[in-house]
């Protein structure tokens, strides 16, 4: 899942997947704005079936804040 | 209603521009409809008002070369002049950052929105002046008021140039009974902002206090149609903001 999540994130912001880690953050990713940010909320929505509130959204700074965000919404990421 | 009224629309096959089309067709305005590729939004009004045809002119036009409107503008006023100008052109939405932007797309913007409007009015105003009366309006956006969202300085740019204009105009203009105003709407449900990302939307929607809802082109075409009549003659120099509250001091 895991490997399924870095791949999105690689398409959306296009960055190579080994540019991403856990720690990679708007800052770190040149194209990680505010407004591709919320196109990756768009993908990650449709791709694992869920549905982030404006406060899930607000509370994203990192590659592992999505993770926790989508495990809090009980989408196994295998690690 | 604006019987014998010429109005001249730029934009008119956009979402926006369409609506306002056809309620001024409903109002019995006789229209100069300005496209400039596409047109089958266009296509399907003439369809709908087969009976008004003879109240409906088109007119293709390359608002970014001057020597198209120059040419178009002197062909339209060949046979009447205008008494309302209702200016709406724009590029479709391209998100880019500011860093990431050429001057050549900030120049495309104003040429777009502001050298245009410059140039159709100049071709205009002498008639406007004679007959003491006439109305520019001009479609800016919420993004002129307030926080603009990022990705898009050149499309702002060119607005607020345009708004900077619009004002000089009504300040110069007003002696000779000309109302030059604007119309800011926020987000409106149209082709242009269904693309935008759905989350941005649902958002924006959550802090607009009317009803949590973008505004639909017929909402923006009815405050358009207010400025085109005589209802509004002593409103002058304004940006009419129509957001649901989203702006809001």
């Amino acid at each position: 899942m895991s490997e399924k999540l870095f791949s999105l994130i690689s398409r959306i912001l296009e960055v190579s997947k080994a540019q991403l880690s856990e720690e990679s953050t708007p800052e770190s990713i040149e194209n990680w704005d505010s407004y591709n940010g919320l196109l990756l909320v768009d993908e990650l929505e449709s791709e694992f079936n869920v549905k982030f509130s404006v406060e899930e959204v607000f509370d994203v700074h990192s590659i592992a804040d999505i993770k926790r965000h989508l495990r809090n919404h009980g989408v196994i990421l295998n690690d | 209603m604006l019987n014998g009224k010429k109005i001249l629309l730029t934009g008119s096959n956009g979402g926006i521009g369409n609506e306002i089309a056809k309620l001024l067709i409903k109002n019995d305005a006789e229209v100069i409809l300005c496209y400039h590729e596409n047109h089958e939004n266009i296509d399907l009004l003439l369809k709908e008002n087969k009976k008004q045809k003879n109240n409906i002119q088109i007119q293709k036009l390359d608002l970014l070369k001057e020597k198209d409107i120059d040419k178009s503008l002197k062909l339209i006023l060949k046979k009447s002049p205008i008494d309302i100008f209702i200016h709406l052109p724009t590029f479709p939405h391209e998100h880019k950052d500011f860093v990431k932007t050429e001057w050549i797309d900030f120049q495309r913007n104003i040429d777009l929105q502001v050298k245009s409007l410059f140039k159709i009015s100049q071709h205009i105003i002498p008639n406007m002046k004679i007959k003491k009366q006439g109305k520019i309006i001009s479609i800016l956006t919420s993004y002129v008021v307030g926080r603009p969202p990022n990705g898009v300085s050149k499309y702002v740019t060119g607005k607020y140039a345009l708004l900077g204009l619009m004002k000089c105009m009504a300040v110069e203009l007003g002696k000779f009974g000309i109302n030059v105003n604007s119309v800011s709407p926020s987000i409106v449900e149209t082709p242009l902002t269904k693309k935008l990302p759905l989350k941005l939307k649902e958002m924006t929607k959550s802090q607009i206090p009317l009803e949590n809802r973008f505004a639909s082109p017929l909402e923006i075409a009815n405050v358009v149609l207010f400025l085109c009549k005589k209802d509004s003659d002593y409103i002058n120099g304004e940006n009419l903001l129509v957001t649901g509250g989203y702006t809001m001091h």
